[in-house]
């Protein structure tokens, strides 16, 4: 038996929490370069390679980091600073059968939709009502689900969503694809067969039962700043990873974390580094600009616009301030059309900017007032910035002198437009304008995702139609539909496996968790689809041992048996909400937790970790703690940035014959 | 703001709120000043006794001394649970039970009566301790080989194979019943809460600064109270290693530096860990384990084990950086050494770590230090002496 432990010193360790996917986002790159700039040694401990396995805090602050690279060596680092990036929250507020495989993280849907292996047809219901569930709403509309529902549960009174930059744009293009929007209260959520599953929501006219394939949690579930401090003045904080791996997945959240980063880092480098004249003038520039991003990127809060409507048509003073907008060209009458700029919103996206040749599209100048954001006569029409607008806002108008004009939309590449056909027009809130003739499908410019149609429409709707989509048809003919459903029989290479005695396909050398959730047969704790076993709790017998099903990959002839002890005991018959188990790892329901720290009289997050266990079950509070948390700041304790740095955030192993 | 209390008790634990119960208890007006963000920050309190009162094995002599059994035989026939749990309740607002070993979910604050298993690996050390205990008038048991280690929490069922049968021989136990097991979080906790309804807001004030004594004055700031000056009839600090800059300056105030320098000496920090551990085998949670200065128990679906750093007991890793000792190459194999030898683990997952800092006394000539006549320092070595029982009837003496 040996150990070998590598020790080392670091001013800031920058690490991932469980099932982060991302490594080194946007955050973590903007950081590292702000603080190594100012002589700070950072470490990375993500991906791969070096993962971080615990944190033990310091009494003065800074903290022992623990991480274990690829041949499971032991790394002790001593920091002074820890920045964790860890998942927005992942679940809403538990509800009667929230504990169950109908209810899947958004990580998880996203892995499923990545495998091309879920049907999501014939109804998908998303909890939330951000960017992200927006987007991914669209994203299954576009391919082809008939109906998806974005349930917004969080705070009925207020206007909560529009508390996200650019969120306009993304409703706008869920309601122009057919998306269903619906204020509700979550009540139940029970299993009607294998991939069906009903959902009761209050909304206000009383209840309502959705019938869905899943329901998807998109979040977001709550209104914590996006960068937790834990202890105050320890330099140890928590920031919400929102970036995806590229810019254009999701601009705001991209911009938003970047944000976050500099905001730390300005405050790291303050605090750990004797700065010199020069180094305090940098230093100043950029804690000046991240103060201006920070108020640029709360400007929509003030400045938002969302269009009003007189029956199918824009109203006078949402028509009026979109034609005074200086993105949209005031003249349209030209022989090769203009681009229209319609993102009204004060948002950070300028992706079309920057996708522009001819330098036409100034959003950053423009929204300051100095310029017009459109400079019309330099616009060429050439349709770049039509494919590079992740929500396919901008349109070419091209007016003529007759009845009818030509205008250019974004549209989804994979379905098949057919020139010379009729498609439906749509308004800016998904209503059918009537329909019009598809002239041409441009093969340039286009991406893979995206295709440009110039579809002939009547002059007086060049302001009015902002979206197509084929004319509906019965799902008998439904191409899309046809095609996922026939999806599963041009799948191959799929084995045969003993699935709880009986035989099953699945597809070859994927895990085994995920392989659950594609059949159908997925347990409640299957559903986090942690892949590095981080969760501790989908269990099952392989071949006789016990094993995580989310490290375990699919083989021919592999035996599998599943516990399913713990779904059986899902009971329907809730009758209190305090009756919800909120703790699965510990089977503590929300009444138990709540009478456990009024009989204590437990005023501070830690004496209610501490003496409740809470968060310290195998999942490390992965499903609870956002509930948790939710609890502790209704029994009157001040627990909004408390951050759980208990040891470690995942499970490991030292293998002590090594 | 001006204010005049008789007693004014300063510090970062547990000792400074039973100080202020008990003046409370007298008629006096009490404050209590905590230089700290928040009380028990520090984890000066350890979570079960470790019975050391052996000074060459705080100083990293690996085992117990035969010179230190006398004393050590005398504590384990006072931590008897019922004489604890008489000797603590009085001082407890609020129920204190006394609760069996394997009462997993006690809702009140509460004295578990466990039994003890001090495993070696030296029959005459063992022999030793055996007579000391009998000498002590203690029941105990003595044992070998299995029928020694069988109730160590988290032994794995491997000791009863053939292979590793053999390997048991050489161990050797005692076996101590109906000790006391305090829970160390719900005493402090509650007291907390008791001293906070009594005192008020205005009573217990947590990250104080910029202290300075008078003749009869205190002048402190509060980020809550803000600048506040208070007439004191007594001032007690209760020193913990958190306080050890603050105490500095204090003492330069009162030109006592010193003093209160050779005072300060007479402490040494000690660092503890504790790690939870994932168990494959179940635990019987009426056994605390204990072998080699690590002690072993089941607590919350885990094993936990005590730990005491490489770094405890030297004088320079009080002015270093307080967390550089944790979780070291020694830890690692001290941990390991106890699960793959004694526990017969071939693997362990690692759950949880958390640590406590405590200092120990080298010196016992006095643990108090007359600073003015109306100011006191109360150095009481808590972690040393054992665990929350020896602070509360510290204060109380």
């Amino acid at each position: 038996m040996s150990f070998q432990i590598r020790s080392s010193q670091f001013d800031v360790a920058l690490m991932t929490g469980p099932r982060v996917s991302h490594f080194p986002s946007i955050g973590v790159r903007t950081l590292s370069k702000l603080c190594a700039d100012f002589g700070l040694k950072v470490a990375w401990l993500g991906g791969d390679e070096l993962q971080a396995r615990g944190v033990i805090p310091g009494p003065q602050g800074g903290a022992v980091v623990l991480a274990q690279d690829a041949q499971a060596r032991i790394h002790r680092m001593e920091v002074r600073s820890v920045v964790r990036l860890s998942l927005p929250q992942s679940f809403p507020e538990p509800f009667e059968g929230w504990r169950s495989q109908g209810l899947v993280p958004y990580e998880t849907a996203v892995a499923l939709d990545l495998s091309k292996q879920m049907d999501w047809n014939p109804s998908i219901v998303i909890l939330g009502s951000g960017n992200r569930a927006l987007r991914w709403a669209s994203h299954l509309l576009e391919t082809g689900v008939r109906e998806v529902y974005c349930i917004e549960s969080l705070d009925l009174s207020k206007n909560f969503s529009k508390l996200y930059a650019g969120w306009e744009v993304e409703f706008r293009r869920f309601q122009m694809l057919g998306g269903r929007f619906v204020k509700a209260r979550l009540l139940s959520l029970q299993q009607k067969s294998a991939l069906l599953w009903e959902l009761r929501v209050l909304d206000e006219k009383g209840v309502r039962i959705l019938e869905t394939t899943r329901v998807i949690c998109a979040g977001p579930f709550s209104l914590r700043p996006g960068v937790r401090e834990y202890p105050q003045g320890s330099l140890l904080f928590e920031m919400d990873q929102t970036a995806l791996a590229t810019k254009s997945e999701d601009v705001e959240g991209w911009v938003s974390e970047e944000v976050r980063a500099r905001w730390i880092a300005v405050k790291l480098i303050r605090t750990l580094v004797q700065m010199s004249a020069l180094q305090r003038e940098e230093h100043e520039r950029i804690h000046r600009r991240s103060r201006r991003q920070i108020r640029q990127i709360d400007l929509h809060k003030t400045e938002s616009f969302q269009p009003g409507f007189q029956g199918k048509w824009l109203d006078r003073a949402s028509s009026e301030r979109l034609r005074s907008f200086s993105g949209v060209p005031t003249a349209t009458l030209r022989p090769k059309g203009v681009a229209s700029i319609e993102c009204i919103e004060n948002i950070e996206c300028n992706l079309c900017e920057k996708a522009c040749p001819e330098g036409a599209i100034s959003l950053v100048s423009g929204r300051k007032g100095d310029e017009n954001i459109l400079k019309q006569d330099l616009c060429t029409a050439c349709g770049l910035c039509l494919v590079a607008c992740p929500s396919r806002t901008p349109v070419l108008i091209e007016e003529r002198e007759s009845s009818q004009a030509l205008l250019v939309f974004a549209a989804p590449a994979h379905h098949e437009w057919v020139e010379k056909q009729w498609v439906t027009l749509l308004n800016r809130k998904g209503d059918s304008l009537g329909t019009a003739r598809l002239v041409r499908v441009l093969d340039e410019p286009s991406t893979p995702k995206t295709k440009l149609l110039e579809v002939e429409v009547p002059s007086h709707l060049i302001w009015e139609a902002r979206s197509v989509r084929k004319p509906r048809t019965g799902a008998a003919v439904d191409e899309t539909f046809l095609k996922a459903l026939h999806r599963h029989e041009r799948e191959e290479n799929k084995v045969e496996i003993l699935l709880d005695g009986v035989k099953r396909f699945a597809r070859d050398q994927i895990p085994l968790s995920l392989a659950l959730l594609e059949m159908g047969h997925a347990r409640a704790d299957d559903v986090l689809n942690c892949v590095d076993a981080s969760c501790g709790r989908c269990v099952g017998i392989v071949d006789g041992q016990k094993k995580f099903l989310c490290a375990e990959k699919v083989h021919r002839g592999m035996a599998v048996r599943l516990d399913t002890r713990a779904d059986s005991q899902l009971q329907f018959e809730v009758t209190s909400s305090d009756q919800v188990e909120i703790c699965p790892c510990l089977g503590m329901s929300r009444g138990q937790l709540k009478s456990l720290i009024r009989q204590g009289k437990l005023n501070s997050p830690e004496a209610i970790c501490s003496l409740t266990q809470v968060g310290g079950g195998g999942c490390h509070g992965q499903l609870c703690f956002d509930s948790v948390r939710k609890i502790m700041i209704d029994e009157g304790v001040d627990s909004e940035n408390f951050v759980d740095w208990r040891f470690p955030t995942q499970d490991w192993s030292l293998n002590l014959s090594g | 703001m001006s204010h005049t209390k008789d007693l004014i008790c300063i510090g970062t634990g547990v000792a400074p709120l039973i100080a202020a119960a008990q003046a409370l208890e007298e008629g006096r007006s009490v404050l209590v000043l905590n230089p700290d963000r928040d009380f028990f920050r520090e984890n000066s309190e350890l979570p079960i006794d470790p019975f050391y009162l052996s000074e060459g094995y705080l100083k990293n002599s690996t085992k117990v001394s035969p010179d230190d059994f006398n004393t050590l035989a005398l504590r384990v026939r006072q931590s008897d649970a019922e004489k604890v749990h008489e000797k603590l309740k009085p001082y407890f607002p609020g129920s204190f039970d006394l609760i069996s070993g394997d009462d997993l979910s006690p809702s009140v604050a509460s004295v578990r009566s466990r039994s003890r298993l001090w495993v070696t690996q030296d029959r005459a050390l063992a022999e030793d301790f055996a007579l000391h205990l009998q000498e002590q008038d203690v029941h105990f048991q003595f044992a070998e080989g299995v029928r020694a280690l069988r109730f160590f929490p988290g032994i794995s069922s491997r000791i009863f194979s053939a292979k590793h049968f053999e390997e048991t021989e050489d161990y050797f136990g005692i076996l101590m019943h109906r000790l006391a097991d305090i829970d160390v979080d719900r005493y402090r906790l509650g007291l907390l809460d008791f001293m906070r309804e009594k005192l008020g807001a205005e009573g217990i004030l947590t990250h104080v600064s910029q202290l300075k004594i008078k003749e009869k004055d205190l002048y402190f700031h509060s980020p809550t109270q803000g600048p506040m000056q208070v007439e004191y009839g007594e001032v007690r600090f209760f020193y913990t290693p958190q306080m050890e800059s603050w105490m500095d300056s204090i003492a330069h105030g009162l030109s006592q530096e010193n003093q209160w320098h050779s005072f300060k000496n007479m402490f040494q920090p000690c660092f503890w860990e504790k790690w939870s551990l994932i168990s494959r085998d179940p635990i019987d949670p009426t056994w605390v384990g204990q072998f080699d200065g690590m002690i072993a128990w089941s607590e919350n679906r885990s094993i936990s084990i005590l730990h005491k750093t490489q770094n405890s007991g030297n004088a320079n890793a009080r002015h270093a950086n307080a967390m550089i000792p944790w979780v070291s190459h020694d830890s690692f194999k001290n941990i390991g050494s106890l699960c793959h030898q004694l526990l017969k683990w071939d693997r362990f997952s690692l759950r949880a770590v958390s640590v406590y800092s405590t200092f120990y006394q080298v010196n016992r000539l006095t643990s108090r230090l007359r600073l003015r006549d109306t100011v006191t320092v109360e150095g009481l070595s808590s972690g040393f002496l054992g665990d929350i029982a020896d602070a509360v009837c510290g204060v109380n003496s």
